[in-house]
């Protein structure tokens, strides 16, 4: 008997030993159905992609390599950018560029024709000036504005669709990409993911996001709407859908604050200041996330009234405006779509 | 070996099975451990399991910049920074699976990782 339990006790250890050397050796088995996700920063924003129905993590290279050189085209950041090089040859002569850049000039030139200059792509001399968000922002003077006011004006650009060429004809101006670049790298994230048969994916590029298709459980997705108010990630309400695209604009984003003012860094290209109106933020909702993000600084600088007429007049844009006073006001067919979950909002 | 030897034997194999199928389904359950993941200009900086018993205080410097991160109390926070804008410092304290901070001029993300809160799968902002 003694020996029995002697055996016993050298048993269970023996059995406790091998347990801890097999349970050690499985942690975080990742099974077929856990997606799949990488990050990365790019376009001087944090980019997020996750894949629910593909085990194929080279699929993050090909798009990675993707977004790179959409950066080298059109970052301001990068010294030999495409957009760099039409800048420094304003008033001087037309500068070749790709494909991809070509078109992205084109669709900002269209939308700041659509919008008739509430957005205008060639912004670039009043961002430069204000710096917000960078280490030079500043308060600028009204005399250094209304200089500046001056090379702002989307009219002027001449583009060439047969030799893929552009020209700023002034001396100073300067294309700024950078409201509708991310929009753009979205809508090619996903027709590269479309290319590869995925079918369940989520782009989020910087908070701007893209859907594609449903939850692998076939339900819609649901995204969080940003509290204007909140640190980031906290949200007012949530969006269920699928193959769509959400963006927001908002004054929380970027700002520059002098004697207790604070300045935020959608600029209104006939004032040269920060648009100044009732709104928090727009978010956008429609298919193309060029789209998107173009129609969110349209909105935004419209303001409330003229913003929920051109949302409700135009197809395939839905719109949610928060105003600085915490009411909320949807355009048509967001009802179905959108829950509020935040009680310190009112519902319009 | 006597009987009584297989039927220790046979018993002992009966509770590994089970602590692997407790242990699997506890997996599912709660995999809810939260780690930390620190990366500069896209690679590694540092990373840890965070709990109540998590107190850090972290200096990342790099050849872009300096962030100052705070660990305690189940969460952090980014206390200083050289950047800017001082986005990663009004972002405040995270504490979630899925939270953020970022600070984009000096190429620092901090990520919880774990199990997402299933209330929603990603926010626009």
């Amino acid at each position: 008997m003694k020996q029995l339990i002697g055996k016993t006790f050298k048993l269970i250890t023996l059995g406790l030993i091998s347990t801890c050397i097999l349970l050690t050796g499985c942690q975080k088995n990742s099974t077929p159905l856990d997606p799949i996700t990488r990050s990365n920063l790019k376009l001087g924003t944090l980019v997020n992609i996750t894949i629910h129905d593909s085990r194929d993590t080279q699929l993050f290279n090909t798009l990675f390599d993707r977004l790179d050189v959409i950066e080298q085209h059109m970052s301001l950041n990068i010294k030999e950018s495409e957009i760099n090089a039409i800048n420094a040859s304003a008033g001087i002569n037309p500068v070749h560029v790709s494909e991809d850049t070509f078109q992205v000039i084109q669709s900002s030139l269209q939308y700041s024709d659509l919008s008739k200059g509430a957005f205008d792509s060639t912004i670039g001399p009043l961002v430069k000036l204000w710096g917000i968000g960078s280490d030079n922002a500043r308060l600028p003077s009204q005399a250094e504005i209304n200089a500046n006011l001056t090379l702002v004006d989307y009219r002027l650009v001449i583009i060439n669709t047969e030799d893929k060429s552009v020209y700023l004809p002034e001396k100073g101006m300067a294309l700024d990409l950078g409201a509708i670049a991310k929009g753009y790298a979205a809508d090619e994230m996903y027709r590269i993911l479309d290319d590869h048969k995925v079918n369940s994916a989520v782009i989020n590029l910087g908070g701007n996001i893209l859907v594609k298709g449903n939850k692998i459980d076939n339900t819609p997705w649901r995204i969080g709407v940003q509290n204007p108010f909140d640190t980031r990630g906290a949200y007012i309400g949530v969006l269920s859908i699928s193959d769509q695209t959400v963006v927001t604009s908002g004054i929380y984003e970027r700002f520059l604050e002098v004697d207790g003012q604070r300045y935020h860094h959608i600029l209104d290209p006939s004032t040269g200041y920060p648009v100044s109106n009732d709104l928090a933020s727009v978010t956008v909702i429609t298919s193309n996330s060029i789209d998107a993000d173009a129609y969110s600084t349209v909105l935004f600088v419209s303001g409330l009234e003229k913003g929920l007429s051109i949302a409700n007049s135009t197809k395939d844009l839905m719109a949610i405006f928060v105003t600085k006073d915490k009411n909320i006001y949807l355009s048509n067919g967001l009802d179905s779509i959108f829950e509020l979950s935040n009680n310190d909002f009112i519902l319009q | 070996m006597k009987k009584g030897d297989y039927i220790i034997i046979g018993f002992i194999f009966l509770m590994i099975a089970g602590l692997f199928i407790y242990n699997d389904m506890s997996k599912m359950k709660e995999y809810d451990q939260r780690v930390v993941h620190i990366s500069v200009d896209n690679k590694l900086y540092d990373s840890f399991v965070l709990d109540e018993s998590t107190i850090k205080r972290i200096e990342i410097d790099t050849e872009y910049g300096h962030n100052h991160l705070v660990v305690e109390h189940n969460q952090l926070y980014v206390e200083d920074s050289s950047c800017p804008d001082q986005i990663c410092v009004l972002d405040g304290t995270i504490s979630k699976p899925g939270d953020l901070l970022v600070c984009l001029p000096n190429k620092m993300v901090i990520e919880i990782l774990g199990t997402l809160n299933t209330d929603v799968d990603e926010v626009a902002y």
